[in-house]
């Protein structure tokens, strides 16, 4: 009874690894690779990779948009500034005009400030994925 | 076998995969039965018994939570149940010092992997902290500091030698950038002052270690064969080192503990708010000075939550994932909860709580009776340190992290009487039940989801993959009837669309 026991559990072992050998080789291969990352296992689960690199070039795509608008204003601030500069004498005008254009300066800033963060904890992210 | 088992699992990205566990289960617990019919064992202790336990309501919990995720899960606990029974029937001073030498192999070999730039840094491409073979960071840093404290504490016949050794594992435990083991190795090695002042020496050695590391990466990056120019020279400052014994008296423990407590309880609300706020994860020294969680807040918040809606079974082992999405509304949560004891609580509820809590208590108890052997200290140490480390990360999940813990907790247990026929035969259930599914895992691993879906009827996730793999209706519609929540459904491919309905209850 106990040789016949001891023989099993044997022949279990034997047959265990021997099924994996030919059957699954290739998951022993992956967890011995340098790459075989259990840390991008558990921060990078399976269909994450995909997901976070689409998310990082459509927040690339966002951030440069967002970036020409910011340019483009800055661009046309001064122009715009002088052609009202040559309508409208009184100060209070002109400083009210300037003070309207910095709140929209800043708005294009924050918001281009705030892509720029969702940016790079995308990238974060999809780091955790390499 | 344990040494062996030890080395494969770090070697094999930490025993982290499905897969591996499952079938170092197996090989466990086949050669314990294969053992036990030849020469009749030990009965398994009471903590045995314990992580016994925990195995046998990680299985059960498929019947009031996911089959899948439970069956997934179960091998785990089996594995450490089966290495902390072999470890106990090992036992003593030999056993320790195998997992010393083993942990040392995987902590050299990590460094060698470093100085010749042959391996990825864990943390992605800008990353500089060491992780290979434990292929994570915090998890390789808690090997490297478990090899510390044993290096530290386990009488040497050639101390200067060992004093260089463990001066390497401190250099290791650095390049991790591992606050959790760093902060936790010292508390342990405050313990170990405390019951060993011999350890003094090994203990500056490891911190000889930690200063060449430090300086290195300071001064010139520690990628490339300057690495082991610094190491070698940490390793000879420590070899240098006197014997001397440092005695912490009771009232300057004492002074200490109030002093923290004291600062604690000023520090603590504006530390926990640190912690909790989101910030970037530096992947270099810098981190050391970063008191963030990580998002580990917000991971525990969604883990008790889901203890407290099942507090005495919990919500079936292998659900956090799934909780954490529903919580969080978000596929882009890790794997699990970065904690043992909230992770317990959500998925096997008090009752798990209680197994674990008992196990750790039947372990210190047996330290204490075991308090006059000369490697009792080391062990101590070495268990003390995971157990700390295993509240605030995933050290449950990588074998190679835990069972140095196992093995120290194996050395401290004593065996009782001859144990019958009955432990062999159970050890060839459980040894051949952890093969079959270690088989499927595999299989699924690789791809091959025909045969996983046919060993692993009860899991969704071969039918999953299949569907992402071939656009298959079908094979989307059987996961949906086998388990509707299961997360690889929702990432393998949002396109197919998401099951209709969610199974009741």
């Amino acid at each position: 009874m106990r040789a016949a026991l001891a023989a099993a559990a044997l022949a279990a072992l034997l047959a265990i690894g021997v099924v994996v050998a030919f059957a699954a080789p290739g998951a022993v291969g992956r967890a011995a690779s340098p790459r075989g990352g259990a840390a991008a296992a558990v921060y990078c689960p399976p269909g994450e990779r995909q997901r976070r690199t689409d998310d990082v070039k459509i927040l690339n795509g966002q951030v440069s948009v967002q970036t020409k608008r910011s340019k483009a204003f800055a661009g046309q601030q001064a122009k715009a500034r002088a052609v009202y500069f040559k309508g409208h004498r009184k100060p209070k005008d002109r400083n009210a005009f300037v003070k309207k254009q910095q709140a929209q300066a800043k708005v294009l800033q924050k918001q281009l400030a705030g892509r720029q963060a969702q940016l790079r904890a995308a990238k974060a992210k999809l780091a955790a994925c390499e | 076998m344990l040494v062996t088992l030890l080395v494969v699992a770090a070697f094999l990205a930490g025993g982290y995969y499905e897969s591996t566990y499952s079938l170092l289960a197996a090989g466990v617990w086949l050669t314990l039965a294969a053992a036990g019919a030849l020469v009749p064992l030990r009965r398994p202790s009471a903590a045995v018994l314990c992580l016994a336990g925990l195995a046998a309501l990680t299985a059960l919990s498929a019947l009031w939570g996911q089959p899948g995720a439970a069956l997934r899960t179960a091998p785990l606990p089996a594995l450490y149940a089966g290495a902390l029974y072999a470890a106990q029937l090992a036992g003593g001073e030999r056993l320790l010092r195998a997992a010393w030498l083993a942990s040392l192999a995987a902590v050299c070999a990590g460094l060698a992997a470093r100085a010749a730039d042959a391996v990825p840094s864990g943390g992605g491409l800008h990353s500089s902290r060491l992780a290979w073979p434990l292929t994570y960071s915090n998890g390789l840093g808690l090997l490297a500091v478990t090899c510390a404290l044993l290096g530290s504490a386990l009488p040497h016949k050639r101390p200067r030698a060992a004093a260089a050794a463990t001066a390497l594992a401190g250099a290791a435990a650095y390049l991790t950038f591992s606050r959790s083991a760093l902060l936790a190795g010292a508390a342990a090695a405050l313990l170990l002052l405390a019951l060993r002042p011999t350890s003094a020496r090994g203990l500056a050695a490891a911190l000889t270690g930690i200063a060449a590391a430090a300086l290195l990466d300071l001064a010139a990056g520690t990628k490339g064969p300057v690495l082991l120019a610094a190491l070698a020279l940490g390793a000879l400052a420590a070899a240098a080192l006197p014997a001397f014994r440092v005695r912490i008296p009771p009232r300057a423990l004492l002074a200490f503990a109030v002093a923290l407590a004291a600062l604690a309880a000023v520090f603590a609300q504006p530390l926990a708010a640190r912690f909790a706020a989101p910030a970037p994860d530096e992947r270099d020294a810098r981190r050391l000075l970063d008191v963030s969680g990580h998002g580990r807040v917000e991971l525990w918040r969604a883990t008790w939550h889901e203890g407290v809606a099942h507090p005495i079974q919990g919500g079936g082992a292998g659900t956090w994932p799934r909780e954490a999405i529903a919580r969080t509304g978000s596929l882009a949560v890790p794997a699990n909860a970065h904690s043992l004891y909230l992770e317990t609580f959500a998925e096997l509820g008090l009752a798990g709580l209680a197994l674990l809590a008992a196990f750790i208590g039947l372990v210190a108890l047996a330290g204490v009776r075991a308090r006059g052997q000369p490697w009792a200290p080391a062990a101590l140490a070495a268990f003390a340190v995971w157990a700390l480390h295993a509240g605030v990360d995933w050290d449950w999940q990588l074998p190679a992290a835990t069972l140095p813990a196992l093995l120290a907790a194996g050395s401290l247990l004593s065996s009782g009487r001859r144990a019958g026929l009955a432990v062999a035969v159970a050890a060839l259930a459980i040894g051949v039940a952890a093969g079959l599914h270690g088989i499927g895992a595999a299989a699924l691993e690789e791809g091959r989801t025909a045969l996983a879906a046919r060993l692993l009827p009860w899991d969704a996730r071969p039918d999953a993959a299949l569907a992402a793999a071939t656009g298959s209706r079908a094979a989307f519609a059987r996961a949906c009837r086998i388990d509707p929540g299961e997360p690889a459904l929702l990432r393998e491919d949002p396109s197919l669309g998401r099951c209709a309905a969610r199974r009741a209850g």
